[in-house]
């Protein structure tokens, strides 16, 4: 499916880039750092046992279909996909306890990119970037135990959020071929907040925090991004 | 979509720990002091329980479960209100302790590994009307009472129990915890107690009746005692807490009458002495009477019967041997022989019912019997009863009375002679005749008795006694007629007789007087009686004293010693050597 869908998008862009040569393509990688600040004190106050994964950086994935409006300046739609997340275990001859908890945010959005400099084959340009971020938390309690006490306990709890980022990237280019760019990227990333609400009907709507019980959690994907792409100019 | 598989994968590090799973807990112990595997309730019930050997430094959970019931309880001991929501079933119910291992393990933070002590018992719940009476379990004899005890009835709406000894209502309460009474009013013998439970509603059940019988005082023994009295033991009331007394009646036929011999309100107190009556039998009755009159509480009594005397074989002694070593009853149709010593039948024979007087032969080798009209004499040999003779005395037709004569082998008769008028008649057993007949005015003889010399008589009559002299002229003359029937020759030297006293003489002694003259050679005292027997040989006078107990004595005149005390009795006694016999089949050893 994944190869399928691959193919798909390569055969669109190369359409357009033997149509026009104004567009592009771009899919790229990196490493994100996520300030997750309300969900890290929260996961301290609850700590139980001990801190595996701690809202770490991880890598994170993009895509973006830029159009140059000027040879130096093109804009574009993005999607992007981040993810984090944090794990507390403990396991003995008793049994094993796990809590997983994995955030990630589908964000697309639309971007601007002025290059400032060029020479030869190289080129850096700033790319402004505004995403709308749909951010989903699960939560995972994973509690088992041996026998003779043979009990295993999975519950899973989903909070959802929704907020807008504010991106500024330093893409650095290489013009491989006429067609082809790659890319290195540094930016930072704002994330505006949301809170983190779920649709489980029991209990509290949203996660709260642990000092402020009247207040949720919010998610926040404030952090750098230091990117790898490739682009497709068509 | 397209990097739906790259999002955050978490570490495999799953932080496993090394815990000892090693523990060792100390046992607790659960008790139910309502303890039983099965619980009978019949409605709200307080269970009180006790968990001991905890470990003071852990901290326990301890809960009661009754079927849909739990309750958590705080302390290691206290108690458990339970109300059963059922009508009638069977439930487990079950007291369980538990505590963490202690190992710190993941399962133990969170109570997945825990001690867990758990007991269990059944619940036999209804809270139905009662359909059967409460069973009676035990009936004892406890300080002194009897102790009814039944079976707890499991029902609800109780209401009371209600005891009934022989249908008669005893005692009642409305505690449903109480299941046992004390009958106080219960003296003995056979009876019967029921239970019966009754519930608010009206509704009650009969138990099943239960009897239950235990010994009432009776008569354990008789014991003649030194001084001629009988001493009866008899066994002392079970159940002294309702005891008032006892009535003792010592009596010989016609049931109890009269006032008791003996009344004691004691309850160890169980013998008492009293005269009985010898000769006849004894019956023994002690009455127990209860302090509290319940409505089945009578008196109790105890018959024994007991025959005063050594038991002689049938009917009257009317003759006695003692050299021989026999003695002689008769009924209506058969003469017996009994050795004195043994008490054994020898010998019987058939006999006229007419014959009424025996006597027996200076040898004691014969018994002469006497022909009711005085017409006949009857001779039987004493070893065997073998009838020897039988002579036709029509020559002294009328014999009152007959003796042996003072040569042995002769008979003396008083009757009406052959020639003249009453006569005293010396008859030659061995040549049938008549050898001598002595004229007088005899009248009426019952007895005789002749000196060896031959020449003096005692004649006793119903009321007093003569002592006559037969002349050479074959004629007799009345020396004294003595105002008592007691008259003897003293055996040892018949000159001299030996008179029991009488009323008109100096009571209390007996006299030997000098036979021809009547000088008083001696006074012997006795108690102050009239005389109605005299043994001169073993110097025993018998009679009954003058004072108001009207008592027979029996006393030694030589050794002057009070030998017997006895009842009052009409019936007439024969005192014949060391013995008294009765005519009702006793004999009683004087000396």
């Amino acid at each position: 499916m994944k190869t399928f869908i691959l193919a798909a998008l390569l055969t669109i862009t190369s359409s357009f880039c033997l149509a026009q040569n104004r567009f592009a393509i771009t899919l790229g990688t990196g490493l994100g750092t996520y300030k997750m600040t309300d969900l890290r004190e929260y996961e301290e106050q609850n700590n139980s046992y001990k801190t595996i994964d701690d809202y770490p950086a991880y890598i994170y994935w993009t895509g973006k279909l830029s159009y140059a409006l000027k040879k130096d300046f093109k804009i574009g739609v993005t999607y992007g996909l981040y993810s984090t997340g944090y794990k507390e275990a403990y396991s003995d001859y008793s049994g094993s306890v796990k809590k997983e908890h994995i955030i990630k945010a589908d964000n697309i959005g639309v971007t601007m990119e002025k290059q400032f400099w060029e020479q030869g084959k190289f080129s850096l340009s700033g790319e402004v970037g505004l995403q709308y971020a749909l951010t989903e938390l699960k939560r995972q309690y994973i509690l088992e135990f041996y026998p003779p006490a043979s009990t295993f306990d999975k519950s899973t709890y989903k909070y959802f959020g929704n907020s807008f980022l504010v991106s500024l990237d330093f893409p650095f280019a290489y013009k491989l071929t006429n067609s082809i760019n790659l890319n290195a990227s540094v930016g930072y990333c704002y994330d505006f907040r949301s809170d983190l609400i779920t649709n489980n009907t029991a209990g509290l709507p949203y996660l709260p925090k642990r000092i402020n019980f009247s207040k949720p959690c919010q998610s926040d994907w404030s952090g750098w991004r230091l990117g790898l792409s490739a682009s497709y100019n068509f | 979509m397209l990097f739906a598989s790259c999002i955050f994968n978490p570490s495999d590090d799953d932080n496993l720990t090394y815990v000892n799973p090693d523990y060792a807990i100390a046992p607790v112990e659960i008790s139910l002091l309502e303890a039983g595997d099965t619980i009978e309730i019949g409605g709200p019930v307080t269970f009180h329980y006790d968990v001991s050997g905890y470990d003071p430094g852990k901290p326990y959970v301890i809960a009661f479960h009754a079927g849909e019931f739990h309750q958590l309880l705080n302390d290691f001991s206290g108690s458990i209100n339970y109300e059963p929501g059922i009508m009638k079933d069977y439930l487990e119910a079950s007291l369980t302790v538990s505590t963490n291992s202690g190992t710190h393990s993941l399962a133990d933070r969170n109570s997945q590994e825990r001690i867990f002590y758990e007991r269990k018992w059944i619940l036999d719940v209804n809270t139905q009307d009662p359909t059967e009476g409460p069973e009676i379990t035990s009936i004892v004899q406890r300080d002194g009472t009897l102790q009814i005890s039944w079976k707890k009835h499991v029902g609800a709406n109780f209401k009371s129990y209600s005891v009934y000894r022989n249908g008669s209502l005893i005692a009642t309460t409305e505690d449903a915890n109480v299941t046992s009474v004390a009958d106080g009013t219960y003296l003995g013998g056979e009876t019967s107690y029921s239970v019966k439970i009754t519930v608010a509603s009206g509704a009650y059940a009969w138990g099943i009746p239960v009897n239950y019988a235990a010994e009432v005082p009776k008569l354990l023994k008789w014991q003649p005692t030194a001084d001629g009295r009988l001493k009866a033991y008899w066994s002392a009331s079970r159940f002294p807490e309702n005891f008032q007394r006892y009535d003792v009646y010592a009596w010989r036929n016609g049931g109890v009458i009269g006032t008791p011999e003996y009344s004691t309100t004691h309850v160890p107190d169980t013998t008492c002495s009293f005269t009985p009556v010898f000769g006849s039998e004894q019956f023994f009755t002690v009455l127990t009477y209860p302090k509290v009159f319940g409505a089945a509480s009578f008196p109790t009594e105890g018959v024994a019967r007991y025959l005063y005397g050594e038991e002689t074989e049938p009917y009257q002694v009317i003759a006695v041997a003692p050299g021989a070593n026999r003695y002689f009853t008769r009924d209506d149709e058969i003469l017996r022989a009994f050795t004195i010593d043994t008490n054994e039948l020898i010998a019987s024979a058939p006999i006229d019912r007419l014959i009424h007087k025996l006597i027996v032969s200076v040898d004691e080798n014969t018994i002469i019997g006497l022909g009711h009209f005085g017409d006949t004499l009857y001779e039987w040999a004493a070893a065997d009863l073998q009838l020897k003779n039988e002579v036709d005395m029509l020559d002294v037709f009328g014999i009152h009375a007959v003796s042996i004569g003072s040569a042995g082998n002769d008979l003396l008769l008083i009757g009406k002679g052959s020639s003249t008028g009453n006569s005293i008649v010396l008859y030659n057993t061995q040549t049938g005749v008549i050898e001598k007949e002595y004229f007088g005015n005899v009248e009426l003889g019952l007895t005789l008795q002749q000196s060896s010399d031959g020449r003096f008589l005692i004649i006793k009559d119903w009321n007093n006694s003569r002592l006559v002299k037969m002349e050479t002229n074959n004629t007799i003359t009345e020396l004294s007629s003595l105002t008592t029937t007691n008259v003897f020759f003293d055996p040892q030297d018949d000159t001299k007789i030996v008179i029991g006293s009488k009323t008109e003489r100096n009571e209390g002694a007996v006299y030997v007087q000098d036979r021809a003259t009547l000088d008083l050679l001696n006074n012997i005292q006795t108690p102050p009686m009239t005389i109605s027997n005299l043994d001169p040989v073993e110097g025993i006078v018998f009679g009954r004293l003058t004072d108001d107990s009207g008592d027979f004595v029996a006393f030694d005149y030589k050794d002057q010693k009070l030998l017997k005390r006895l009842k009052p009795t009409s019936e007439s006694l024969e005192l014949s050597g060391n013995y008294l016999y009765s005519p009702y089949g006793a004999r009683l050893l004087l000396k």
